[in-house]
């Protein structure tokens, strides 16, 4: 598949992994709690135009999916064929949902 | 002339096909809910208001609360991963201890949700859910169809856990061959990121 064989380990072989640090991991998680007191603050609080807290609502969440994606579960470790299949589906969402709304909102 | 060695001749390991098929399986996952979503989007969009009403029969406090204790059963997870990575092995076994653990807390916590709502009578069948509007209906159906499927994803992944637990006691699943514990931390992680997005689009439309 790549031609810098040399480089690469062969299928098998026991590889030096990337050893995420446990002060790295806990570092992360520490960040994904502050999201979430922020969204239910944002929600609770009661900034109350209802679309502003929808949008606000799916960025943090999208941000704390992303951080999990890429720490927990290494995807920023991984090879890039992942990341890139990962675009993929996300786009076939983008697809389903814009389609589906248009049809909705211009009937 | 019968002289060739193949490539991976001695060990038939490939971890990062391995993980390549996990990830695939779990795209289909997220595509899977992402039907869902699309379903909840739509009717949320018809019926705005609605929602808005039935959604402050949820609980916003056991919400919150499960949301962390999926959120430190992510990090007990990734942990064990380096755990076994250096190869401190009882303590993989403790932190994966801990995750399932945590899965319990989450289903028990549902477990009490779920019960308040029946007493409501909110479940679909149910006398008072037959006599709300069409909007609200919707939304307690797909609450409890969508927070299900999720549930069951739970418990799946605490099962898969417990295998990968039982694997590491046989020595099957070792600090040199981990794939096994990684692939069942790419699941529970994914069960984690479907919950991020169900917990604002439920519990906190207000």
């Amino acid at each position: 598949m790549a031609d810098n064989t040399n480089s690469r380990h062969l299928p098998g072989d026991p590889k030096e992994h990337h050893i995420v640090p446990y002060k790295f991991h806990i570092g992360i998680w520490v960040g994904l709690i502050i999201l979430t007191i922020m969204t239910v603050l944002v929600s609770v609080m009661g900034i109350s135009l209802v679309a502003f807290s929808v949008i606000t609502a799916m960025i943090i969440a999208s941000a704390k999916a992303v951080v999990v994606a890429n720490y927990f579960m290494h995807l920023k470790y991984e090879n890039k064929l992942i990341t890139w299949l990962m675009g993929v589906t996300l786009l076939l969402f983008v697809v389903f949902i814009s389609f589906t709304a248009f049809d909705y909102i211009t009937r | 002339m019968a002289n060739f060695v193949l490539a991976n001749s001695g060990h038939n390991r490939d971890d990062e096909a391995s993980k390549f098929g996990m990830w695939l399986f779990l795209f289909t996952e997220l595509l899977l809910f992402g039907g869902l979503f699309l379903v909840y989007t739509i009717y949320r969009y018809l019926n705005s208001e609605a929602f808005l009403h039935a959604s402050y029969e949820l609980n916003v406090i056991m919400g919150t609360v499960n949301t962390v204790v999926l959120l430190t059963s992510s990090l007990t997870v990734a942990l064990s991963i380096t755990a076994l990575q250096k190869g401190h092995v009882k303590l993989t076994m403790w932190l994966l201890v801990a995750t399932i653990l945590f899965a319990l807390t989450f289903l028990v916590i549902k477990y009490f949700e779920w019960s308040a709502k029946f007493e409501h009578g909110l479940f679909p069948g149910m006398d008072h859910y037959e006599h709300l509007p069409a909007g609200e209906k919707m939304f307690f159906f797909l609450y409890f169809f969508m927070t299900g499927l999720h549930g069951l994803h739970v418990i799946v992944g605490g099962v898969l856990l417990g295998f990968v637990m039982r694997d590491i006691k046989k020595k099957k699943t070792t600090p040199d061959n981990y794939v096994y514990l990684e692939n069942g931390g790419l699941y529970w992680h994914l069960v984690d990121i479907i919950w991020i997005f169900l917990f604002p689009l439920f519990y906190l439309i207000h």
